[in-house]
Formats: structure tokens, sequence, C-alpha cells
């Protein structure tokens, strides 16, 4: 057996170090028990925490975030499913390119993005921004994480597993129900998953499509601007961090275990 | 349609994929009952033929009836075949008697009836009391009864199997073709079977259509196509064959050939019409070759060979020799005691076979 040299180990450290640390430090500050987050700490309490349960404004900035993300969690998924397919199951022209394009908002800077759409809805639609608009920004940048989650369960499948159920008197929709949904389920957990999570974190569009009401994480940046409300703010952040590690944690095991079940055409 | 019609006419079947033509023009029947092969290469259009007879594939050009009906524009599940797939296609959500029992859901048949289908059906491929197993807790030998089973549930007038034994080893092979011969004639549903592996066709069918490169070489029965192969590529693909290539010198009336080529002058009798001149090869196959140390008597089928190597393998034993004239391999399986065995180190041995084994064939 070859050693490990030892720095690797020390270099390990550093980086998760300086890459969780920062992060680390919202949830202690959040049980601080003073209004300025500095050290040294003066003590624990949950104040800030019982705190929330009383700022109505705070709540309905969740509620509006949970909606939209329910409802972009399922119209992504909804409209990754039939895409998957027809890229994973046919031989389309020029099938490259259309993922390509589809994977396209990934690398596009959501400011640029929130601002073109911004453009689009109030110039050239004429849409009054509600929440129905920042969903539907949303959806758009939702859709290529759903899509290459679903994709990539339905390319682990056994064709003729379909093609056995076509031949014993299924017809298009019956296997579909019947054998090519039940089968892509882990994938289509993660991606319900993925956009919900996406859509509920996400800031840049949300402030930019947005009207009257707010999403969660834009309350929490308006919220910045007053000093004493800090330790408050930092306990909302602490416990989306604490919603959005289980759920990516939960989705990441429902894959694995998916991949793991099948490769179902192995079976 | 009288029950002797053939429950399956092929007219002028072909498929292209592409710019690539995978089929030329399949023209032949399967009759009612009967246990037909398929076999050839991989890539000689084999499987692509099941899948048109499955519905799964739509020829290119070309008439296929089913039982009399034309299959035109009609759709996998509404066909009377069903398949037996090369990877089993269990369906991995579900156990062995949802599996089983999937195609009855397709059926107007009450739940107890489909329920009674199922066990019969699982009696049948001898899977009692695994029905509440999952697919991955089963061997690969009982996926293929699972996978029988569920397409033999739904009562079809064909069954089509797509290679279904390739994954199974040898000895477990050699059980399940005896078991599915038993099945077929249990059941009494005519079988379309395709395979790579010669012995087993042989083993299993009735007929055998040998296919390469898209045609359909010859259609006959184990026997005629072992004893009476058409053309060099179903004699070297069938058995073992010693082939000679040469000239037609002469062309008896009782129609026996003789050609000469570079090991001699060989005679043997011909399926085809040859004329004078035309190039032929003289087949022979190891079995019916005996090694003497004297030459044949003139006009008789003899080459001058040097052995090379002999096997003992219990039954029989092989020899490799190679020809004087030209140095081409021959082989030779005689029976397995010492007296059958050339002299070792001999340098001038002779190869002699009767007119009657040798085959003179299109070369």
């Amino acid at each position: 057996m070859l050693r490990r040299p030892d720095f690797l180990w020390v270099y390990a450290i550093v980086f998760i170090a300086f890459l969780y640390g920062p992060v680390l430090l919202m949830p202690l500050f959040s049980l601080n028990d003073g209004n300025f987050a500095t050290f040294p700490l003066k003590g624990f309490t949950l104040r800030h925490y019982s705190s929330m349960a009383a700022n109505t404004s705070m709540i309905l900035a969740l509620e509006n975030s949970l909606k939209i993300a329910v409802v972009v969690s399922v119209v992504s998924t909804g409209l990754g499913i039939p895409a998957a397919l027809a890229l994973t199951r046919f031989r389309l022209p020029g099938s490259r390119s259309i993922v390509s394009f589809m994977m396209l908002p990934l690398v596009i800077p959501s400011i640029v993005m929130g601002v073109a759409l911004l453009v689009i809805i109030l110039k050239f639609l004429g849409i009054q921004l509600s929440l129905w608009t920042v969903a539907a920004g949303h959806i758009l940048i939702c859709l290529p994480y759903c899509m290459s989650v679903l994709m990539s369960r339905l390319e682990g499948f056994d064709p003729s597993l379909e093609e056995a159920s076509r031949d014993l008197g299924c017809n298009a929709w019956q296997t579909f129900v019947r054998v090519t949904l039940p089968l892509a389920m882990p994938g289509v957990i993660s991606s319900l998953l993925m956009g919900f999570i996406i859509s509920f974190d996400e800031f840049v569009i949300a402030f930019f499509l947005t009207g009257t009401e707010n999403t969660l994480p834009v309350y929490l940046y308006s919220q910045l601007r007053f000093p004493n409300k800090l330790p408050g703010t930092l306990a909302l952040g602490s416990l989306i961090l604490l919603v959005s590690a289980v759920l990516v944690v939960v989705a990441e095991i429902i894959r694995k275990r998916g991949v793991q079940s099948g490769n179902p055409g192995d079976l | 349609m009288t029950q002797t019609a053939p429950i399956i006419a092929m007219s002028g079947l072909v498929k292209r994929f592409g710019t690539l033509t995978v089929l030329h023009g399949i023209d032949f029947n399967i009759e009612r009952g009967e246990f037909f092969s398929l076999l050839g290469p991989s890539g000689c259009g084999k499987t692509t033929l099941l899948r048109i007879l499955a519905g799964i594939e739509q020829p290119s050009e070309g008439a296929l009836l089913i039982d009399g009906q034309s299959m035109s524009g009609v759709p996998a599940n509404k066909r009377p075949t069903n398949m037996v797939f090369q990877s089993y296609a269990i369906f991995p959500h579900l156990n062995v008697e949802e599996n089983i029992g999937y195609g009855l859901k397709n059926i107007a048949i009450s739940r107890a009836e489909a329920a009674e289908r199922v066990a019969e059906a699982i009696s049948l491929v001898k899977l009692e009391g695994l029905g509440k197993r999952n697919a991955h807790q089963l061997s690969g030998g009982q996926r293929q009864r699972v996978a029988l089973a569920r397409a033999l549930v739904c009562r079809p007038k064909v069954l089509l199997l797509d290679e279904p034994l390739s994954a199974l080893d040898k000895k477990l092979r050699e059980e399940m073709q005896l078991e599915l011969r038993a099945l077929q004639r249990t059941v009494g549903i005519t079988f379309v079977f395709v395979t790579h592996d010669q012995e087993e066709a042989l083993t299993l069918s009735d007929r055998i259509a040998v296919m390469d490169r898209g045609h359909v070489l010859q259609i006959d029965t184990p026997r005629g196509l072992y004893e009476r192969p058409a053309n060099r590529t179903v004699a070297e693909f069938i058995g073992s064959m010693n082939l000679f290539s040469g000239r037609v010198t002469r062309i008896d009336p009782d129609g026996t050939v003789e050609i000469e080529g570079a090991e001699g002058t060989f005679r043997g009798t011909a399926r085809s019409g040859f004329k004078a001149g035309d190039a032929a090869v003289a087949a022979v196959r190891p079995e019916r070759i005996r090694i003497n140390a004297a030459a044949p008597e003139a006009g008789a089928n003899g080459v001058s060979a040097r052995l090379q190597a002999s096997s003992y393998l219990g039954d029989r034993s092989l020899h490799v020799l190679t020809s004087t004239a030209s140095g081409q391999q021959i082989t030779v399986q005689s029976g397995p005691s010492a007296e059958d065995m050339p002299a070792a180190g001999a340098g001038g041995l002779w190869l002699h076979w009767p007119t009657d084994a040798g085959l003179i064939l299109p070369d």
C-alpha cells in the first residue's frame, strides 16, 4: 500500500473549512444572544427563531415561495418527461444540438436572463409582474436540471422492456403508465425535488420578475437594510439552509438507489 | 382459411435502415405447429425478420400474412404473436406472477380466469412456488422461464423467440433445449426461433432457414441441410466440411459430377445444374473420409496428405492433415480405437471417400 502524503489531509481540511466555514457562521450567529453578527458571542438563545413566528410578512413570503416552488417543480418535471422521452427514445435529427440548446439556461448569467425576461414580459407581452411571472422564469431555469436528471434515468433503460409491453398487448399510453413511468420514478422524484429547491432558493430572477409580493429570498434581501433585523434574517437563512440540504440529500439518495436497483434492463 | 394454410406467409419482405439494406426480399412460408428456426451469423438479418413478424419493426417493402390476415398497419399489440426477448425483458418492478399476468390485463377475461391461467403457465414452465419472487431474485434460467410463460399465457398463434438460450451456460442450455422442444409439442403453437448456434437449430427444429447477409440461402429439415447443403456457405455453416475447389470436367446422366482442381479429381453428387468449366467445390464431411496407406483405385476420390495432429476425444478421434499438393488443411473424424489411428509420422497417407459421400456445390 502506498502511504498517502500528510499534506493532502491538511489541504483537504483547509479546503472544506474555506467552503463551508462562512456558511456555518450563519447558524452560529443566529443562535447568538445579541443584535450584531460579531465575536465574541454573548450567549445562547432561540429568540430569533421564536420571533419569526410573529413576523407575518415573512410568513407570507415563505408561503409565496412554497407555492411557486411546488408549481415550478411539477410543471418543469411534467414538461421534462415527454422531452426526455423523445430525446432518449427516438433517433431525432439534430437531437444533440437540441440537448445542448435546452441546457443553455445553465450557462446564461441569471442577471442577463432576469433583465431579458423583464423586458419581454413588460414591453412585449404587456403582462403584469406577479408571482406567476416569477414561476414562469423559474420554470425556464429549472427545465435543464429536470431534463438532465430524467434523461440519465431513461437512458439506462433496456428498450426491449417497452417493446415487450407493446408485444403483450399494451398501446403506447398503457406502456408509458405500466412500464416507463414506474421505472423512471426515481428520476421523476429527484427531478421534482431538484425543481423545488432551485426555485425556492432562487433570488435574481425572482427579484426582477416579482410584483408587489415577495418570495422568501427577496424578502431576506430586503431585510438586510435594517441592522436590528439581522439576527432574525440569519435565523431564517439557517432554516432555509437546513431544509435545502435535507432535500438535496434526499434527492441524491433516491437517485443513487435508483441507479443501484437498475439499470432496469440488466435485471 | 383451411387448417393446412401456412400460419405465416412472407412475400418480398425488404427492410432498409437508411441506406443499409438488411433484408433483400424474403419469401417463404412457415407451417402451422412447426418449430421453425432462423439460423445465421450475427448481422444476417434474422433478428430483424423476427421483429418484423412481431410488429416491432415495419418492413420497407413486401407483404406479411399471419393466419391469413395481412399484418400491414397492424401494431405489435394487435398481433397474434408474442415474443421471448434475448434479454428476457422481465419487468423489474413486478414480481413473477405480475410479469406473467402482464398481457392478460389487456384481454377481456375475469380476474379469476386470469389467475388460473397464470397458475397454469407457472406450472407449465416449472416455476411453482416462485410466484411472489422479484425479478432480481431469479437465476438466468428462471428468468428465461418467466419470459416464456409470460408470452405463452397470452395464447399466441405464433411464439417468437430471439436467441433465448444464448445467455445460459452450456449445461443449462442443453437442458432448456430439450424442455423447449417438449413444451412446443405440448402447447402445439408454432415456434419461430432465432439462433446463431447451428447445433441448437439442428437439435430443436422441424425446419431451418439459413440466412446470410439479408438473404435466405436454404430452407430445409436439419437432415436435409446437413446432407444436402445448397451451396458453399450453408455447407460451411452447418457442421464442419472439407472443401476442394476446381472446375467441372464431366457430368454424368445420373447426376454425378466430376471436378478437377489442385488436389486432384473428385466425383460427387450435385443438386444444381452444372456445365463443363463451371467453378465448383467438392465437399466432404470429416466423418465420411477414411485414412489409408495406399492410393485409391483409379476413378475413386482420394487426396494425398500428411498428418499434422490427432486428438482423442473419447467417443471419436479428430485428425488434422495437410494436402501434399497445396498444403490445404483437411479434417478427418475416425473411431476412437487405435486401429482407426493412422501410423504416426507416416508421410504418404491417402484420404478416401466414396462418390456418394462427396457433394459438388457451386463455388
